[in-house]
């Protein structure tokens, strides 16, 4: 199998179980901002909606079961960023 | 690792902005005409990997996760320029397409993750890997810079939220540290783990990426 072809296969399992392993604790930024409290300020980014994205925090709007949701848009996630950068690379690519 | 909005203060945002775009239009420059048609696909398949495996959070400790980073991974296997930009890339589509961080803070998450982490994280890795010669000379640079990049890396965060006036450094970058040297260790593990398959593989695929490595 090609290199780039077991890396995709990879990251879309990876997605697809990742709903069931991912750790549901705040990451570490997320873990000192609560535990210095700065309560005020985590209040005002939230309030601080500068757009809605499509896929807001990994879920897909719409689909209840949280873990399919979360592997849905990670799996969006992986063919965009896939086709980005395969994109980018093809404008940089040698040209001779 | 990703600022949400509102946090940081405008100075903050303009200077990494600026910062960042500095790093991208450097490494546009230097890949501009240089990438092998062989790669193209190799790129789009790392920075998806790469994406994937960030949407994997660990505990770390009770109550904090952490997550695979994959600057140096992509420094490492892309080059320096490639792997800035590719990270930068990620960092894009976790922003727009998943509010994975802030719209005005993303010059600084872009700084954090892609210069830090991949642009940075590539000289740490060139630098120490001459230390010791050989495959192990590769791995023991790759746990080496994994480790330096996501310290760094919450250094510079915690100097961002300081200089935004709202946290005094002191106070932040200490608990910052104690959580990302633990998440360091994690990034160079799986930095090493994947680079060594890599390097199996590579005997029989003698893929041209390797050569960066060997």
């Amino acid at each position: 199998m090609k290199l780039w072809a077991f890396f995709l296969l990879a990251a879309i399992v990876m997605v697809v179980l990742c709903a069931s392993f991912a750790s549901r604790s705040p990451d570490g930024l997320e873990k000192v901002m609560i535990d210095v409290p700065v309560e005020a300020v985590l209040e005002a980014s939230a309030n601080n909606c500068v757009f809605h994205a499509l896929l807001p925090d990994y879920t897909f709007p719409g689909v209840a079961n949280e873990q399919f949701s979360t592997s849905l848009s990670g799996m969006i996630g992986v063919l965009v960023t896939f086709s980005l950068c395969s994109a980018l690379a093809l404008l940089m690519v040698c040209k001779k | 690792m990703h600022i949400p909005d509102g946090i940081l203060s405008p100075e903050v945002n303009v200077t990494m902005a600026v910062s960042s775009v500095g790093f991208i239009a450097y490494s546009m420059k230097q890949v501009y005409g240089k990438v092998k048609k062989q790669n193209i696909m190799f790129a789009g398949a790392l920075g998806a990997f790469i994406f994937a495996a960030q949407m994997l959070n660990f505990a770390v400790a009770k109550g904090t996760s952490g997550h695979f980073l994959g600057g140096v991974l992509a420094g490492v296997l892309l080059g320096p320029g490639m792997g800035t930009l590719v990270m930068t890339l990620i960092v894009l589509v976790q922003t727009l397409l998943f509010q994975d961080g802030g719209v005005y803070v993303m010059g600084a998450n872009i700084f954090n993750i892609a210069v830090v982490g991949a642009f940075f994280g590539y000289y740490v890795f060139a630098m120490t890997r001459s230390l010791i010669e050989g495959a192990t000379g590769v791995l023991f640079a790759a746990f080496v810079a994994g480790w330096i990049t996501i310290v760094a890396a919450s250094i510079v965060c915690s100097g961002q939220l300081a200089f935004a006036g709202l946290f005094p450094f002191i106070k932040l970058v200490g608990p910052m540290i104690a959580i990302h040297v633990k998440i360091g260790i994690a990034e160079g593990c799986i930095t090493v783990c994947i680079l060594l398959c890599l390097l199996r593989v590579a005997k029989k695929e003698s893929s041209p990426l390797m050569t960066n490595l060997l």
